[in-house]
């Protein structure tokens, strides 16, 4: 089978983040956290990336923070898709009570926005607790889930294969995930994909808002919220920041189109 | 037939969009004021309680007496007044007029003063027994002697017969009240018939700009000429063509320690956080050198109470602070400071303050909260550990600012219990000498500065950025903005 382009690309760029996340758990160039320099010094041979409006180095700070956010948003979107598969399943499988029941819920959720939602709940949660970003967005994040899921679940549900599973008297439970589940596959991974890109541009946004992870620790919609006000003073600290969002965002963009041409082509 | 109707709909767009360039000569007048929020509040100045309504309004409402930048009061409503024990008299300006035209009498100051009493909107008028009104002289008697009385007498005066105080107020002030546009603007303008120094700019548009980026936006276009609160990053990034005049904010910025809970309850720990913590690098570091240290619960504006000495009682000394936690017993000590997130000067203050603690082996970590979370948990409530935040003095008396931490009052917040404070707070308040007064509330200062009540940080800088050529910007020892000494220089 022929590696498609875009996920080869996608693969590395994505690699290449994750590799720095995972270094920065070792080792950074400087502490993150510690005013290692002056304030604002454009990028060079000591600052690679410049310094902040606290003189903290801001490469280090991309490494460190691009974890966090790196973390916050995979368990998200595991989290949220778990409970989508889970509901999509159930109301595809059962239809009738439980169907409407569940998805009048969904509709109810999905009529807010869903950094509203993260917001009302982080809100209600505590600010500033990694843990909380990660609930409130992944609750935000089940209905986008969901909804798919049942389609594809519907779909595979009227195949032969079920119907003998059924009549050989297999546990629903066992249907469900063992012989269904791998079947949607082809939907799941693509929304999973899109949906990390989301909880990451939504991790950015809560503690853009101020209420995401609590400073002094680094994220990456935390630094962009910081960098905006110095947009003129230090161009270099959202450039950098902004990029390395917009890197990750793109690779994992790159990766969910490869997999659906490998569909598509395999 | 088509393309000919998309021209005609394209060139009245146009137009619509040119005619909107057009300035018209009432418009090019207005002297423009940024201001960061609405006054959505009443406009009533007894009711009002929003601290940027205060602050605009300062320019319309006058009292029997009003504040100078010095801090001292002088007669405004009134020409002249005497005290005797319990007995104030005032006498009316002559010919002081509000801004309907209608001149005010000894009726609409009795009123304005029995309406603050009655309706409890002024609490030390509870302590008025009588308010009478003749001719051009008012006399109010006390129940008891109170020294900073004449404090609270900057109470607006404003006429007894006018029924819509809420949305186009009347007084007495520099400037008369013209119009608001909700979310956009309100109109001042000049009072012909001002008492005292007419204001030189006459047309003022004070313009609501929420957000930080769009109002630097703002004046570097040119469509606002004066904006006050801006942060030292904002002012780096303004460049030319603006003037920037230093005041101070007054208010207290400090890390307030809940001191009736462990480990803070101990005498030792306070110490060691006023060693390890260093005001001046905080200022250097995250304001730019702007901003004034403290060492207790008063601000330089004050300068009768003001004890600079207090300012560096506890010189940063990083091994001492560690020594005095091995002496409690809290080696490896780790807490929580809330902060409101809302306030990006006490963000970074508290940033700051965690790397320095880290320094003398504190772990202390950053909670972000809403501010109506801060007010009912941190302030009403009760429960946290440690917070940075600022306070202000509500009038113009050292009461203000050190009352709260009087240990039966009901702001004290943090729980400050000495005796010797309790003690000195009963005597100042029952003082009726000015100079005894003082004397007390200085010991008081220094009562809280010695038991380490709180980590004083700074009264912070409020930078004004002014369009060059306009001079005039004056301070004050309260949270008002005067703009009647604008003036353009060279006209």
């Amino acid at each position: 089978m022929k590696k498609s382009a875009s996920l080869i690309i996608g693969l590395v760029l994505l690699a290449a983040v994750l590799a720095a996340a995972a270094v920065s758990v070792f080792y950074t160039p400087y502490d993150p956290e510690s005013f290692s320099g002056a304030k604002f010094e454009a990028p060079g041979t000591a600052h690679l990336f410049g310094t902040d409006n606290f003189g903290r180095d801001i490469l280090s700070r991309i490494m460190k923070g691009a974890g966090t956010t790196l973390f916050v948003a995979l368990t998200t979107v595991l989290i949220g898709a778990a409970l989508g598969v889970l509901v999509g399943a159930l109301t595809a499988w059962y239809g009738g009570v439980v169907d409407s029941v569940l998805m009048r819920i969904n509709d109810a959720i999905t009529a807010f926005p869903s950094i509203l939602i993260a917001l009302v709940l982080v809100s209600l949660l505590g600010a500033g607790k990694p843990g909380n970003v990660i609930l409130a967005l992944s609750i935000a994040f089940v209905p986008s889930f969901s909804r798919v899921m049942r389609t594809a679940f519907a779909t595979v549900k009227n195949q032969d294969y079920i119907t003998a599973a059924r009549l050989m008297g297999v546990s629903t439970g066992r249907i469900l995930f063992v012989h269904m589940l791998p079947n949607t596959l082809s939907v799941l991974l693509p929304s999973m994909t899109i949906g990390f890109n989301n909880a990451v541009l939504a991790e950015a946004s809560l503690s853009y808002l101020g209420i995401g992870v609590a400073p002094p620790a680094a994220s990456l919609g935390l630094m962009l919220k910081d960098a905006q006000s110095c947009l003129d003073l230090a161009p270099w600290y959202a450039i950098f920041t902004g990029g390395a969002i917009i890197l990750t965002v793109f690779a994992v963009g790159l990766i969910g189109n490869g997999l659906r041409e490998e569909e598509g082509g395999g | 037939m088509k393309k000919v109707l998309c021209l005609a709909l394209a060139l009245c767009l146009l137009f619509a969009v040119l005619s909107g360039c057009k300035k018209t000569d009432n418009e090019e007048s207005y002297f423009t004021v940024a201001i960061a929020q609405d006054l959505d509040d009443t406009l009533d100045p007894h009711l009002v309680v929003a601290a940027g309504t205060k602050e605009v309004m300062f320019n319309v409402f006058e009292g029997l007496l009003k504040p100078t930048p010095e801090g001292n009061l002088v007669p405004a409503v009134c020409s002249s007044y005497t005290v005797d024990g319990t007995k104030y008299t005032f006498t009316l300006r002559d010919g002081i007029k509000f801004h309907n035209g209608r001149p005010v009498t000894a009726e609409d100051v009795v009123y304005s003063i029995t309406r603050c009493r009655d309706g409890g909107y002024v609490s030390a008028f509870s302590n008025i027994s009588e308010v009478k009104g003749e001719g051009n002289t008012v006399t109010i008697t006390l129940k008891e002697p109170m020294v900073e009385f004449a404090a609270y007498l900057t109470c607006a005066i404003i006429p007894r017969d006018y029924a819509d105080q809420a949305t186009a107020p009347i007084g007495t002030g520099p400037y008369k009240f013209v119009s608001r546009s909700a979310q956009e603007n309100v109109i001042l303008q000049a009072f012909d018939d001002y008492w005292g120094a007419k204001p030189k700019i006459r047309n003022i548009r004070l313009r609501i700009i929420e957000n930080g980026d769009s109002l630097l936006m703002s004046l570097k276009s040119g469509a606002v000429d004066m904006a006050s609160h801006l942060t030292s990053t904002q002012v780096k990034g303004l460049g030319d063509g603006f003037d920037i005049v230093q005041g101070n904010m007054n208010l207290v910025q400090a890390l307030y320690l809940n001191n009736v809970r462990a480990p803070f309850d101990d005498i030792r720990v306070r110490q060691a956080l006023s060693y390890a913590i260093d005001k001046h690098e905080i200022i250097n570091h995250v304001f730019d050198g702007y901003g004034s240290p403290l060492g207790s619960s008063m601000y330089p504006a004050f300068s009768k109470y003001f004890l600079p000495e207090l300012t560096d009682y506890y010189k940063t000394d990083v091994q001492k602070a560690r020594d005095l936690l091995k002496e409690a017993g809290y080696e490896n000590l780790s807490f929580r400071i809330t902060v409101p997130s809302n306030y990006q000067p006490h963000m970074d203050t508290a940033t700051v303050i965690v790397e320095q603690l880290k320094r003398a082996g504190i772990n202390a970590s950053i909670e972000p909260v809403e501010w109506e979370t801060w007010v009912s948990r941190v302030y009403s409530g009760r429960d946290f550990e440690t917070t940075v935040v600022g306070f202000d003095a509500s009038t113009m008396t050292a009461r203000a600012l050190l009352e709260r931490f009087g240990s039966a009052n009901g702001k004290n917040f943090i729980g400050y219990k000495s005796e010797k404070y309790d003690e000195l707070l009963k005597k100042a308040l029952a003082e009726y000498d000015d100079a005894k007064q003082t004397e007390y509330f200085k010991a008081m200062e220094r009562d809280l500065t010695e038991n380490a009540a709180n980590v004083y940080i700074q009264d912070l800088a409020d930078l004004v950025a002014v369009r060059k050529g306009v001079s005039g910007v004056r301070f004050y020892p309260i949270y008002v903005l005067d703009l009647s000494g604008l003036e353009y220089e060279g006209k």
